[in-house]
């Protein structure tokens, strides 16, 4: 029994992480926009590692993950910045990173793609529907997507009248994959 | 005495969730206020900073309730009419005139005050959050961020006079913005006289004088805290005052 299961956990992992192999990581950005008192607030994640296994013809056996450091968050305000960090808002003593994982991946059409993401910020995890491009430039390959949360669902602050609760979050991610 | 506070303002008070610059009063409703000038009127004869006690027998021993009485009348409870009278006379007042209109300068100024994040705690329409800082030294206990409204950051003004006088707290409220135009010094420590100084780099030198209170026997000394609009250009800054000054 117990090797019919370890058979079964090998086959598994082969399954998810050996099918497509990981793109050599070259750069990538994670911003964030947020409109405050009738401005728009842009900041970055920073500090981040990325994961991507992506391969257009084997959609269903690739996989996205993006894992961003709560505490390196920047707006340009360094007081906001820490406060940002406090049990408000981020809460990176208790919550120190922000997670993003891909549960299944479509193409729309062209280089367009999108997919279902499960966003884990604080102790809130939520799927959210990511649509994102792919384009190839010489031997770099681009993934870039949009997308926008709700940050009272994920107890991101609280209600405000000069605070919108919209977030619009632009994650892109360069690197090579052999496989293309 | 080496402490001084800034008079806080009473007008708009309404408005405000808390009293005194430590917050040391909620004020919900009128009879918070109401039980604030209760206290106020009658609890400050008991007034003793470190065996100092202002209206004591030679300054070292309480007086006796009686010759309180007679003296200042301090000790004469307001009925809660009068107490209520007062607080809606307090709730009654009206800023003057603001002789600073709205112009190109100050609309500038109103871009600068919400690209650099004032809004966050001086936040229209009060120009107030409504909330209590830590000052440095404070450990806000866990039990305080369901029962008060905290802003969980210090902007790392002198945390003397929350941390170790009798209206101490260990939070300063955020004050609201509304008159600067008529009021000052600014911080609670009345140390600087003008907003040009509050925007002022120098002021955390210390060498630097102190434009409004200086402290008993003090010549320089810096201040800081707050430091926000600090890096600001000249012309900026300027800009920002304008628009301080409609508030």
């Amino acid at each position: 029994m117990i090797r019919v299961l370890s058979a079964i956990l090998i086959l598994n992992l082969v399954f998810i992480s050996g099918s497509v192999p990981p793109m050599e990581v070259k750069s990538h950005s994670i911003k964030f926009e947020i409109e405050n008192a009738g401005i728009t607030v842009k900041g970055s994640l920073p500090q981040a590692s990325m994961e991507i296994r992506f391969d257009p013809d084997h959609l269903d056996e690739s996989q996205l993950t993006a894992t961003a450091d709560a505490s390196a968050i920047s707006t340009g305000i360094k007081l906001r910045d820490k406060h940002l960090l406090g049990r408000e808002y981020f809460y990176v003593g208790k919550y120190p990173v922000i997670s993003l994982k891909s549960k299944s991946l479509r193409k729309i059409k062209g280089n367009k793609y999108t997919g279902t993401f499960e966003l884990t910020l604080r102790d809130k995890t939520k799927d959210v529907e990511i649509p994102f491009n792919v384009s190839r430039k010489g031997g770099d390959i681009t993934l870039s997507g949009k997308f926008s949360i709700d940050r009272m669902e994920f107890g991101v602050g609280e209600e405000s009248i000069i605070l919108s609760n919209d977030v619009r979050i632009e994650i892109e991610v360069v690197g090579k994959i052999a496989a293309l | 005495l080496a402490l001084k506070t800034e008079i806080p303002d009473l007008i708009g008070v309404k408005d405000r969730k808390y009293l005194d610059h430590g917050g040391l009063g909620r004020h919900r409703e009128i009879g918070d206020m109401m039980r604030y000038i209760a206290v106020n009127q009658s609890m400050d004869f008991l007034s003793s900073y470190d065996g100092y006690i202002p209206i004591g027998v030679n300054q070292k021993t309480l007086p006796h309730v009686d010759s309180v009485r007679k003296g200042f009348g301090a000790s004469d409870r307001y009925s809660e009419a009068q107490l209520y009278a007062i607080a809606k006379y307090v709730y009654s007042l009206k800023p003057p005139q603001n002789p600073n209109k709205p112009n190109a300068l100050s609309k500038r100024g109103e871009l600068i005050f919400k690209e650099q994040g004032c809004v966050t705690c001086h936040t229209p329409p009060f120009f107030t959050n409504n909330k209590l800082t830590p000052a440095d030294g404070f450990t806000v206990p866990e039990d305080h961020y369901e029962k008060y409204d905290i802003f969980d950051i210090s902007v790392g003004t002198d945390p003397v006079y929350t941390l170790t006088t009798r209206r101490g707290t260990g939070y300063y409220k955020v004050p609201s913005l509304r008159g600067v135009w008529y009021r000052g010094p600014f911080f609670h420590n009345a140390t600087l006289a003008t907003l040009e100084d509050v925007l002022d780099k120098r002021r955390l030198r210390d060498d630097y004088v102190p434009t409004a209170f200086k402290g008993v026997g003090v010549t320089t000394k810096a201040v800081r805290g707050h430091e926000f609009g600090l890096d600001l250009s000249e012309k900026d800054k300027k800009a920002l005052v304008a628009y301080l000054r409609t508030l």
